[in-house]
């Protein structure tokens, strides 16, 4: 998070990363780099969400990631306990304050997308970008990677992030008709709300008198 | 095709091509055929094939570790505890917990094996066994009985293949 | 009443779901699907034709949608792993081979390499699976009915190998955080070795058969061709691209993974792009891959196939980016998290996809019959689109 400071960082990013952070810094320029972090070996720069654009141009030009692997988005937010009043559900157990992950976020909503090199063995960068939390949105890349258009309909439609530029945000996997942004972590699963959990049923009475009221 | 190959050269080219394929048709033609007309003859599925789960009653101690473990809420436990007479002479009445209910519901399970592996007490089993298809979903709903049944068609586990580590003692 | 919305000005009359035809200015919209058998599955293709060639298309998915990103938040590890492998059921167990290696990253562990050596086997007989099934289907959809059958019947070997070893023909779920469910069975070395002879053979007959049919070579021959730098901008990945000349395998150049670095293989690229660049490559790989499986039998280590994991698997804070070459392509999982026993979130990238994606641009002037060949070489899993 914010304590994270690019020196500490630094400190514990390998040489190539860091070279590779050197270059990127150096396209985009220095300013519209957040925050960069090291996530098991693979190199995480937040850019800012005016440089979103800019940063795709630098990666499909200057830096050589010609092939765009994904674009998606992440909400942040811890997701509500459901199913509370037994104080035990299947699903595992978040922690219940918002925290955020490599290269942190300044808000709720973010989008990523990880770039790579199909010339230059093992590269890759993975960018984040933060969003406004009251109507995320960001510039779209489709101009810039074609491939981009079905991965951000896709963003669209799930998390509710707006792309600024995209030629036409339509519902990619869901009806028309459909209401919601489901990976938001406020949108319930109804699988899992509609149905008791099973494994909630009270299996062991107690031994003695109890058996026989359990057995009427 | 450039203009240097002639139509000849194509045509002989094109024929190659035809009876090679042809070769291949045939040849194959003449070798036995390899499906099984199923109803009739049957193959045995692998022993390791995961086909239904059997359930060994006695072993059973209703922890619900299965019915928690599994992805897609489809065990069905229920069961009370009873007072048993002692192992052994002279101590004390034994608590045990006795299945009332057992269901796993088929047309739920996704045949991931999660509930065999975390029973500690090892009381579910797979079978290869599949011809259980119904005409109805409900009827898909096996209860601990049926799933009791399925325990005679549980087959012994084989030997492992060469160079895999012999398991000490747990 | 259209069900999915379709912007106007892209699609104008676009076609009904329950008309399959409609004039619109003189040119025509023909609606392939959802419920064709072309397109494997549920995948419905919208395309405005001129006479017999296409001017625009429109690619509309999402029928077999299970919203597996959402499932994955609700799941503790072991329990995903069964789940992702139902992704891209042709090849499941290499979809499940990524996401255990990333909670293995996060977590710091490593599987003994005699798990990684049967890893490494699985996921070639999968891929093996996967392309057998494409080198029959491919000459269906050109018009021979004859290699359908052949891809059927050695594809069944292989899944014979994988379901005797695994428990399960399609959904193996074999993997565990930190190794493997289980060793080998007895015999099994033996008779996989006797499989992927078999499989080496059948390659030969689909050369003889297929390949070098001149009828299939007509209809695929600079047919839906995909200039390398436009299809990897557009992610297309595997061996669509390698079909394109873009010499990029994952098992070689991504970060190492298995053990794909002590083999001897190499990989196949061809330069056309076109749809019957695409048949050759697989085909050439499905023998490649056949000799690493033989090459992996014999220098199978032995040993544990598990690490000691705790009982209760949880996952450090922190993310991690995993892709690997799977037999349609990239297939990756960002998994985020936070510590507790499941993910906070998962992001699937699927190859198909992305594959598919390109769609669009490349039917643009291509004849109405070539639509169904240059789909079938794309080769994509619905499931694997729709996730
Ligand atoms: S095999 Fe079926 S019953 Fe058992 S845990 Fe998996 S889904 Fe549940
Ligand atoms: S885990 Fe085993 S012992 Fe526990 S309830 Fe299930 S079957 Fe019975």
């Amino acid at each position: 998070m914010s304590e994270n400071t690019e020196v500490e960082v630094g400190a514990t990013m390998s040489p190539e990363n860091l070279e590779l952070l050197g270059r990127v810094s150096a396209a985009l320029g220095a300013e519209a780099i957040i925050e960069s972090a090291q996530a098991v070996g693979d190199l995480v720069v937040r850019v800012a969400n005016a440089s979103w654009r800019e940063a795709a141009k630098a990666c499909r030009g200057a830096l050589g990631f010609n092939y765009l692997s994904f674009i998606g988005g992440i909400d942040w937010m811890p997701a509500p306990v459901v199913g509370g009043e037994a104080g035990d559900t299947s699903s595992p157990v978040q922690p219940a304050e918002q925290t955020y992950g490599a290269a942190g976020s300044a808000g709720r909503f973010q989008v990523f997308a990880r770039v790579a090199s199909t010339s230059v063995p093992r590269s890759g960068l993975t960018l984040k970008v933060d969003l406004d939390e009251e109507s995320p949105a960001v510039d779209s890349w489709v101009s810039i990677y074609p491939g981009a258009d079905w991965h951000e309909r896709e963003t669209w439609e799930m998390l509710g992030i707006g792309f600024n530029g995209h030629p036409s945000l339509r519902h990619l996997y869901l009806p028309a008709e459909f209401e919601g942004n489901p990976l938001r972590k406020d949108f319930p699963l109804l699988a899992r709300e509609v149905k008791p959990w099973p494994g909630l049923v009270n299996v062991e009475p107690m031994p003695g008198e109890d058996v026989e009221e359990e057995a009427e | 095709m450039g203009n240097n190959v002639s139509k000849k050269d194509a045509f002989a080219k094109h024929l190659k091509g035809m009876l090679g394929g042809l070769r291949v048709t045939l040849r194959t033609m003449l070798k036995p055929a390899v499906t099984v007309q199923y109803p009739h003859e049957q193959e045995a599925p692998p022993t390791r094939a995961r086909g239904v789960i059997a359930l060994l009653e006695e072993n059973c101690t209703v922890c619900m570790l299965c019915a928690r473990q599994c992805p897609d809420w489809c065990i069905y436990i229920e069961g009370h505890k009873e007072k048993r007479p002692a192992r052994r002479e002279g101590g004390k009445d034994r608590t045990v917990s006795v299945l009332d209910r057992f269901d796993i519901d088929y047309a739920l399970c996704m045949y991931c094996g999660i509930c065999v592996e975390v029973c500690p007490f090892d009381a579910l089993h797979w079978s290869p066994e599949f011809e259980y298809s119904e005409s109805s979903i409900a009827h898909l709903l096996h209860d601990k009985d049926k799933l009791g049944e399925w325990e005679a068609t549980v087959p012994v586990a084989e030997p492992l293949e060469i160079g895999a580590e012999v398991k000490g003692k747990k | 009443m259209p069900k999915f919305e379709v912007d106007p000005a892209v699609h104008r009359g676009l076609a009904d779901a329950r008309l399959n035809v409609e004039i619109d200015n003189g040119d025509m919209i023909l609606n392939l699907g959802p419920q064709h058998p072309a397109t494997h599955g549920t995948l419905r293709l919208v395309v405005r034709l001129d006479g017999e060639r296409v001017v625009a298309s429109d690619v509309v998915i999402g029928y077999m949608h299970r919203g597996y990103e959402k499932l994955t938040e609700y799941r503790t590890y072991p329990q995903i792993t069964t789940l992702i492998n139902r992704i891209d059921w042709l090849s499941s167990f290499a979809n499940e081979v990524p996401f255990v290696h990333a909670a293995e990253q996060l977590m710091g562990i490593e599987a003994p390499p005699r798990a990684e050596y049967i890893r490494t086997a699985l996921t070639e007989l999968s891929r093996i699976a996967t392309f057998l099934l494409f080198l029959g289907e491919m000459g269906l959809q050109v018009g021979a009915i004859t290699p359908a059958f052949y891809g059927f019947r050695d594809r069944e070997y292989v899944l014979n190998a994988i379901e005797s070893a695994t428990g399960g023909r399609f959904h193996p779920n074999f993997n565990r955080i930190g190794g493997l469910k289980d060793d080998l069975p007895w015999g099994w070395i033996a008779e996989t070795r006797e499989s992927m002879r078999k499989v080496l053979k059948s390659c030969d007959e689909f050369e003889d058969l297929v390949v070098s049919n001149p009828i299939f070579q007509k209809r695929t021959r600079g047919i839906g061709i995909i200039p390398a730098e436009l299809g990897a901008s557009y992610g297309v990945s595997g061996s669509n691209l390698r079909a394109s000349g873009v010499d990029w395998d994952l098992r070689r150049d991504g970060k190492p993974y298995l053990v794909y670095n002590d083999l001897d293989w190499k990989v196949w690229t061809h330069s056309d792009g076109d749809s019957f660049a695409r048949y050759w490559v697989r085909l050439q790989e499905t023998r490649e891959s056949a000799r690493m499986v033989l090459q992996l039998l014999d220098v199978m280590p032995s040993g544990p196939v598990m690490t000691k994991v705790p009982k209760i698997i949880k996952v450090p804070e922190g993310e991690v980016w995993v892709n690997t070459e799977n037999p349609l392509g990239e297939m990756g999982y960002y998994v985020i998290s936070k510590g507790a026993t499941g993910p906070f979130r998962v992001k699937i990238r699927t190859a198909s996809l992305s594959n598919v994606s390109i769609a669009p641009w490349l039917l643009r002037g291509v004849y109405l019959p070539d639509i169904i060949t240059v789909l079938a070489s794309l080769y994509f899993i619905l499931g694997d689109i729709d996730k």
